[in-house]
């Protein structure tokens, strides 16, 4: 299993599309500082009652982030506070880490079935299985250097760009952090399953974009609302949550421990079913 | 199925297939790719598998390295059920194409697989590989700029890290140039030799075929027609006298009377006669001596081609 690892994390710091995709994502973020420092500038200067009262409407509880898709919500970063938590909550929120995720994690397992690498590979002999278990680590690994990458933007951006930035408690973000990473390697699996199933880099990156646009979400909450006459906010919430990966900072330990164990519940489905199919398929 | 090699039971087979069988699809719209192939392959020899395409020789093959699984039968390896144990551990495998990542170099590609196997000081390793297949000199250049034999080599390299025991090539000189064709048997021949790697090869490319192998197994239509030693194919398609006549039946009474018995009627027109080369003046004035039409009478000899064409049909 071990090997696995080692060979995929190689394959992932050799290959260019890799960085390539970390400099879209410190790009976004960037997009995401410029408009929270121009949010920042319209408020300071009170020019902007307005855009502060459809700031509120844009967001449902005090300290998390519901955008329509992929985007920025400057304003409501700026109404919360700039400091690391809510940035770092806001670029979970407008999904830029689960796109830039997905789109990385698709191309380098699409890549192996695409190039033929794995014939390579599937012909040792250890459980076909490892493959995935080794890809799901190396999308562990993308998502702590995007967080990185985003920490010490955030970090650079509060200290040299906005006049209001602070960076703020840490307490909170740790456990709010690997909440989301859980969540979001669950998130992974379903697309592993997918990239095994299809072997397709171009369905793989559709879905991701669909999937980052929160049509998933939106249909898993309308098939609550409709079909299972499920209308509680907990309910709604939870589905968001786990369909979308999107948290709130300030949520529960409850909240989070529910969130935790749906994450690897879904984590654990997912790769059920992915490893079967590798298991069964001819390469 | 004819076999020369099945009836010998004291060969150590290290590949083995019983009744392998591929079927593709579901219920009425099924197709066996691979029908009840039982192969035989001799620690040592370089097995060369012949047909036309889509006879089935990349099925069986993507088989028997664990790409693809069999509807039925089983596949031994080294006396052990494949799957079921590290016997794929001992053969190194190209398939189809060579399975490379374009951007990176003939090194990195090789150092991801040593990587994955756990090969300790593999930098040596990879080295003499690359040296082995004529790839030590490419430096970092990107295997997306490699020609397509360079591509062919590096694959073979892949394949030939983790010293295996077994070389399972499915037409691996493909797109090569004469000088790396001829680069390729004579290393193929090498490691077959010098290491005792037992090689299964396919290959359209007869002639080449002709010059590597030590045995031929031909596939029809998803089905191991016949296994045949290169010996044994050579003594088949020796010189012989070819006879064209109206009356084969009368004309082969005359040459058992000649004291001929190693003969064949091939077809209503042709007798093909394997000895007394040398008298075939003699044999022409006795035929037409016994009133019998002689067509034609010469000289001829048969090749893999021919005898693969005459095998599995035009």
């Amino acid at each position: 299993m071990l090997k696995y690892i080692k060979m995929d994390l190689y394959k992932l710091f050799k290959s260019k599309f890799f960085y390539v995709c970390m400099l879209v994502f410190l790009v976004l973020i960037i997009f995401v500082i410029v408009d929270t420092k121009w949010a920042e500038r319209e408020v300071l200067s009170d020019k902007s009652q307005i855009s502060i009262a459809e700031a509120e409407e844009t967001h449902y509880a005090d300290d998390t982030f519901y955008t329509s898709g992929i985007g920025s919500d400057g304003f409501a970063i700026v109404e919360l506070g700039i400091n690391l938590k809510n940035l770092v909550n806001a670029s979970y929120g407008s999904n830029i880490m689960v796109l830039m995720l997905l789109i990385t994690i698709v191309i380098f397992i699409c890549n192996d079935f695409s190039c033929g690498y794995i014939k390579n590979t599937i012909t040792i002999p250890r459980y076909k299985w490892y493959t995935n278990i080794s890809k799901l680590v190396t999308a562990a690994v993308i998502l702590m250097v995007q967080n990185l990458i985003a920490i010490i933007a955030y970090l650079w951006a509060i200290k040299y760009c906005f006049r209001s930035g602070v960076v703020g408690s840490f307490k909170g973000l740790i456990p709010y952090l690997a909440v989301e990473m859980v969540l979001y390697l669950g998130i992974t699996a379903f697309f592993l399953l997918i990239c095994d199933w299809t072997q397709s880099k171009a369905l793989g990156i559709s879905v991701s974009v669909f999937y980052a646009c929160q049509l998933i979400g939106t249909m898993a909450v309308f098939i609550l609302y409709k079909v299972f006459d499920l209308k509680t906010e907990k309910a709604m919430k939870m589905v968001i949550s786990v369909t979308q990966g999107n948290l709130m900072v300030g949520m529960s330990n409850t909240v989070l421990k529910e969130s935790l164990v749906l994450g690897i519940a879904s984590m654990f489905v997912y790769m059920t079913l992915a490893n079967i199919i590798v298991c069964k398929r001819d390469y | 199925m004819k076999s020369d090699i099945i009836s010998n039971k004291n060969i150590e087979y290290v590949i083995e297939t019983n009744n392998l069988t591929k079927k593709f699809g579901k219920n009425f719209k099924s197709s066996y790719a691979v029908k009840g192939v039982n192969m035989h392959i001799k620690k040592g020899a370089i097995y060369g598998l012949i047909g036309k395409n889509g006879a089935g020789k990349t099925t069986i093959m993507r088989m028997i390295c664990g790409l693809a699984r069999p509807t039925e039968g089983e596949i031994q390896i080294f006396g052990e059920n494949a799957g079921e144990n590290m016997t794929y551990r001992r053969l190194g495998t190209l398939i189809e194409n060579p399975g490379v990542f374009p951007g990176m170099s003939a090194y990195d590609n090789m150092k991801c697989k040593a990587i994955c196997l756990g090969i300790s000081g593999y930098k040596e390793k990879i080295n003499e590989i690359l040296k082995l297949v004529g790839l030590e000199s490419v430096g970092k250049k990107h295997a997306k700029k490699f020609s397509l034999g360079m591509k062919q080599r590096l694959g073979i390299g892949l394949a030939l890290l983790g010293s295996p025991d077994v070389l399972i090539l499915d037409e691996p000189i493909n797109g090569l140039d004469p000088q790396g064709i001829l680069e390729i048997r004579e290393l193929l021949i090498k490691l077959n030799r010098e290491k005792n790697i037992t090689i299964l090869i396919s290959s359209h490319i007869l002639e080449e075929l002709s010059k590597l192998v030590t045995h031929y197994g031909i596939v029809k239509d998803g089905e191991l027609i016949e296994e045949i030693s290169s010996e044994k194919l050579r003594e088949k398609c020796l010189e012989r006298i070819e006879v064209k006549t109206d009356n084969p039946d009368k004309a082969s009474t005359v040459i058992e009377k000649m004291g001929i018995s190693n003969y064949k009627v091939v077809d209503k027109n042709t007798i093909h006669i394997y000895e007394k080369l040398n008298e075939l003046k003699e044999i022409n004035k006795i035929l037409i001596k016994n009133d019998i039409d002689v067509d034609s009478i010469s000289l001829n000899s048969e090749g893999l081609e021919d005898y693969f064409i005459d095998i599995t049909g035009r």
